[in-house]
């Protein structure tokens, strides 16, 4: 029975689809902030992270100094009724996948917001993974995705 | 026969009655035929808190289109999205002879006064109307309105609001005419806006 553990572990571990095993490699991409005026509630960050390594990771937190709390969170829109819940356990960022948080998704929650963030401005955020260690990233202050707002709000 | 004769002299008799009733029914309630949702009311008057600290009635949206969308101003996603969306899709509308207005109205007045409202309208690049109120007002418009809220804590000493999600429009004429939901596409969205856009 032992052997037989061992050995799938060796084939996972081959194989690469192991999350304990193999190594991630995670870059952090396209961040942006919600803009918000000081003491006006929250604002929202939303980046892009691919794991292009051979196991997965998992995002615990992210930390800025605009904010005086920062969280994770899931949006959910169901039965008509918008609830937002804290993601405790981070979220995982499974090896060979890009995780993109969205509006209207995932996103981090920067709560007492310790200035105001203008359009155009660049806030620095460090993403701390489970692995992987921290990343820094700048993010654009902007009412929508980098990308889309270059490509001029492209549509549907 | 003659059996046959008086059944249809009662048939006929009925139909005229019935049509009679149809018809004072339909003028009682005031029905017309132009509208899907004529006869259904939704909203109505109130007065709520403008971002000046001062009354806002609904009296001031006569013969204007709008939309009003119910948040708060610590939901950092779901409202800042969808008051986004509004404004990019009233822009979409261009020259449209009547713009709607777009109102924000908080269901967290206790952590949301005048200031707050005014300041988180104000992110939008566009005129977005923020309104607040006493919490005994604001929980009366929402059930004038049909609108859900309640507070859930966040698990850190705070807490969240759980609300409906829909955004309710309004033609020229106060009447409410659809709602504009998360889910759907831009171009659905737009469509929805470019009808109360051109109901004056």
């Amino acid at each position: 029975m032992l052997h037989r553990f061992s050995a799938l572990g060796l084939l996972a571990a081959v194989a690469g689809c192991s999350p304990s095993i193999g190594n991630p490699q995670i870059e952090v991409d396209s961040a942006w902030v919600r803009p918000s005026l000081a003491g006006s509630g929250a604002s929202a960050a939303y980046v892009s992270i691919e794991n292009r390594g051979s196991g997965d990771d998992r995002l615990l937190s992210v930390s800025t100094d605009v904010a005086g709390r920062v969280t994770l969170h899931a949006s959910t829109s169901e039965g008509g009724i918008a609830r937002m819940r804290p993601l405790p356990k981070g979220l995982t960022i499974p090896s060979g996948e890009t995780v993109t948080l969205t509006p209207g998704g995932n996103h981090v929650m920067l709560d007492q917001v310790k200035r105001p963030l203008k359009p155009g401005e660049q806030i620095p955020l460090t993403l701390s993974f489970e692995r992987s260690g921290t990343r820094l990233v700048q993010a654009q202050v902007s009412n929508g995705p980098a990308n889309q707002q270059s490509a001029g709000h492209g549509g549907h | 026969m003659r059996r046959l004769r008086v059944v249809l002299w009662v048939l006929a008799v009925a139909a005229v009655l019935g049509f009679g009733i149809l018809l004072l029914v339909n003028k009682r309630a005031g029905q017309g035929p132009s509208s899907p949702l004529a006869g259904f009311t939704l909203g109505g008057p109130f007065t709520l808190t403008g971002a000046d600290g001062k009354p806002f009635s609904s009296s001031s949206l006569k013969g204007k289109p709008h939309a009003m969308f119910f948040g708060f101003t610590h939901c950092p996603d779901v409202c800042p999205t969808t008051l986004a969306r509004l404004v990019k899709l009233r822009k979409q509308l261009g020259g449209a002879p009547d713009r709607p207005a777009i109102l924000f109205v908080t269901v967290d007045p206790e952590r949301d006064g005048p200031a707050e409202v005014g300041k988180y309208a104000q992110l939008f690049d566009s005129p977005v109307i923020g309104l607040t109120g006493a919490p005994a007002h604001v929980a009366k418009v929402q059930k004038q309105y049909g609108i859900f809220s309640q507070k859930v804590p966040d698990g850190s000493g705070g807490y969240s609001v759980d609300h409906t999600s829909a955004t309710l429009l309004f033609d020229a004429n106060g009447e409410f005419a659809g709602t504009i939901v998360p889910e759907e596409s831009d171009s659905v969205a737009l469509e929805k806006m470019k009808r109360i856009a051109t109901s004056g």
